[in-house]
């Protein structure tokens, strides 16, 4: 099946392949007309464990899916316990006033959500909020590897590991950037900010 | 004992929960999380703990000045596939 994505701008493209692909449809030749679509939809093949090749160049490219059944991912994919809404972490604290006791809120949100049978589809981290994922916060890191276990997603922004000069202290979530973590948004039915 | 169960400790006031915090905090291993809906309606914070770990937590508790009536310990198991506690 030919997706036609000339001319969409990012996460268009992505959006429209995920689409085929959740429908069962597992070999698609997506149309696009830049590099960054062409990597996005190889992040998205790995994702869902199946085999993508790009071929094109200079504003023209096509990106294959070439359906894999029964890969580990796909496997993996069965057993995802997840819903569809993505949560944004951008502090290390919930809502204004003190500040320790605002830490204990979000630490007990973390705690809550991965206590819940189903966890979120995304968990994002930016600016202040990346420092709850450091090696150093335990109960935090724990309840984080629970929900990756479940098929939560957790993205942590790399500029801003970089910036708090973490990026070697990361302990749980994986590195991304800027534009995976605006498409991982568009992808959840709905975005809840702590 | 069961593997799944553990010990939570709640609180009179939130502000008693951050004490006991600093009171624990280089000797027991505990998560912050909120007091289960069995135990109150209300909203507060609890800690949870490993089951080993409740005498010495009390002990920790009373030796920094966080009197007895400030805290209930509750030991949380499952029985017949559903979660109960147990006031200790």
């Amino acid at each position: 099946m030919l997706i036609d994505a000339m001319g969409k701008e990012c996460p268009l493209p992505v959006i429209m392949a995920k689409k085929q692909l959740d429908m069962g449809n597992r070999s698609l030749v997506v149309k696009v007309d830049n590099e960054i679509a062409v990597q996005n939809l190889k992040k998205l093949g790995e994702s869902m464990g199946i085999l993508v090749e790009a071929k094109g160049e200079n504003k023209e490219y096509e990106v294959y899916f070439k359906g894999e059944e029964n890969s580990e991912k796909e496997k993996n994919a069965d057993l995802k316990n997840t819903t569809e809404t993505g949560f944004f972490i951008g502090k290390e604290h919930i809502g204004d006033g003190d500040k320790e006791f605002g830490m204990n809120l979000m630490k007990m949100a973390i705690y809550t959500l991965s206590e819940d049978e189903r966890a979120p589809k995304y968990i994002f981290f930016m600016n202040g909020g990346v420092k709850l994922v450091s090696k150093d916060e335990q109960q935090v890191c724990e309840n984080i590897e629970k929900m990756e276990q479940k098929g939560t997603k957790v993205l942590v922004c790399g500029a801003c590991l970089n910036y708090y000069g973490m990026t070697e202290n990361l302990g749980a979530g994986e590195i991304s950037n800027m534009y995976a973590i605006l498409s991982a948004m568009e992808e959840c039915e709905k975005v809840v900010t702590l | 004992m069961a593997e799944n169960d553990y010990g939570l400790l709640t609180f009179k006031s939130t502000h008693t929960a951050m004490a006991a915090q600093k009171a624990l905090k280089d000797s027991v291993s505990f998560q912050v999380c909120p007091v289960l809906r069995m135990i109150s309606a209300s909203c507060g914070i609890a800690l949870r703990i490993a089951v080993k770990d409740m005498d010495i937590s009390k002990k920790l508790l009373l030796e920094n000045k966080i009197e007895e009536n400030m805290f209930e310990m509750y030991h949380i198991f499952y029985e017949n596939g559903s979660q109960n506690f147990k006031l200790i």
